[in-house]
């Protein structure tokens, strides 16, 4: 599914655009219904970005919901809503990670992922289990990158746009994610 | 590993990657309400001329009232102090004229906010200021201004 789509599937909320200009107006109930229509997306793209840390990732999204008010009035509906607020999770998640160091194992972690216990007969549960750990251990902009394009469906267009970055480097990124993801895998058995 | 095989895993993920357990919501609202929505009420707005012009208005419209009633009031002049004929109705003409001068002023200044901003609307209302502050300074040079309260008035104008 495209961003595009679930951009779609988010504006099914009755007058999105009425909502965001009450809310921009002051009006919390206003708030409190866009925050009812994109919180849980934007608690599972954040929960996802930021390695399946729930604790995080509730304090992430209510960040990002902070931020969202309270930049609301520079929101000029140039973008669709939820790819507004989208970026504003992303950007929030990768800063906090960034600030919390949790993920400063970076490359040398895919080692990590290399040291797991041996893939035992039961293939696909291993394999599936290895490919996360290798995931999470990417760096925070190469993970945001698969994780964004191949788990949760975006563009490049809409990542870059996401990330603040050109749609070329976001399509570099996730090449050089997935050349990491190919290596830390190649040690498993048939593959 | 080919990238087919990569594809094929990514498209697995996808599906089977863990859904975070759902969290408390409202719990979540509770903090976001308390923390964006209190910047909010700190901010204040400032008035705008239209706000600035109505309050000027009540202001004026007060003042006359006070005016009117105070004249009202005064004693009546015994039979001695009679002015002649002419005199008093100099003096009542030009009452009457700094009477309906306010007036004007006050129904200019009421029906401000209404006027708009197109170029018609405030050419209209600077040519009624213009005529208004003419009339105020005639009426500064007339007998009029000799009463203070008049006079206050008038050159507040």
């Amino acid at each position: 599914m495209t961003h595009a789509a679930l951009a779609a599937e988010a504006s099914t909320v009755p007058d999105e655009r009425f909502l965001i200009a009450r809310a921009q107006r002051g009006d919390r109930d206003a708030a409190r219904s866009l925050y009812d229509a994109h919180s849980r997306r934007v608690h599972r793209l954040v929960f996802r970005l930021c390695g399946g840390d729930e604790e995080m990732a509730q304090d992430l999204t209510q960040d990002t919901f902070i931020r969202v008010f309270d930049k609301l009035s520079s929101f000029r509906g140039e973008s669709a809503f939820a790819t507004w607020v989208h970026r504003i999770a992303v950007t929030v998640t990768l800063n906090g990670l960034r600030k919390e160091r949790r993920l400063k194992r970076g490359a040398d972690d895919l080692d990590v992922a290399n040291d797991l216990p041996a893939p035992s007969d039961n293939v696909d549960p291993d394999l599936r289990a290895r490919l996360r750990a290798a995931i999470e251990a990417l760096p925070p902009g190469s993970r945001a990158s698969v994780i964004l394009h191949d788990i949760e469906g975006y563009t490049h267009a809409e990542i870059g746009e996401m990330l603040g970055i050109a749609e070329g480097t976001s399509k570099a990124r996730l090449f050089d994610a997935r050349n990491r993801l190919k290596k830390a895998l190649a040690a498993y058995r048939n593959e | 590993m080919t990238e087919e095989r990569l594809n094929e895993l990514l498209d697995d993920a996808r599906r089977t990657w863990p859904l975070p357990p759902e969290p408390d919501y409202q719990a979540m609202w509770e903090r976001i309400d308390r923390e964006a929505f209190a910047g909010m009420r700190r901010t204040t707005r400032t008035p705008s001329w239209r706000i600035f012009s109505i309050g000027l208005a009540a202001a004026l419209m007060m003042g006359i009232g006070l005016g009117r009633f105070s004249m009202k009031e005064a004693p009546a002049p015994t039979v001695a102090a009679v002015p002649t004929d002419t005199a008093a109705t100099a003096s009542g003409a030009y009452d009457r004229a700094a009477s309906e001068l306010l007036g004007r002023t006050v129904a200019l200044l009421t029906s401000l906010p209404s006027q708009g901003r197109s170029v018609a609307a405030g050419e209209r209302f600077s040519n009624q200021a213009t005529e208004l502050l003419t009339s105020t300074r005639l009426l500064l040079d007339s007998p009029a201004a000799s009463d203070a309260r008049f006079k206050d008035l008038l050159e507040d104008l």
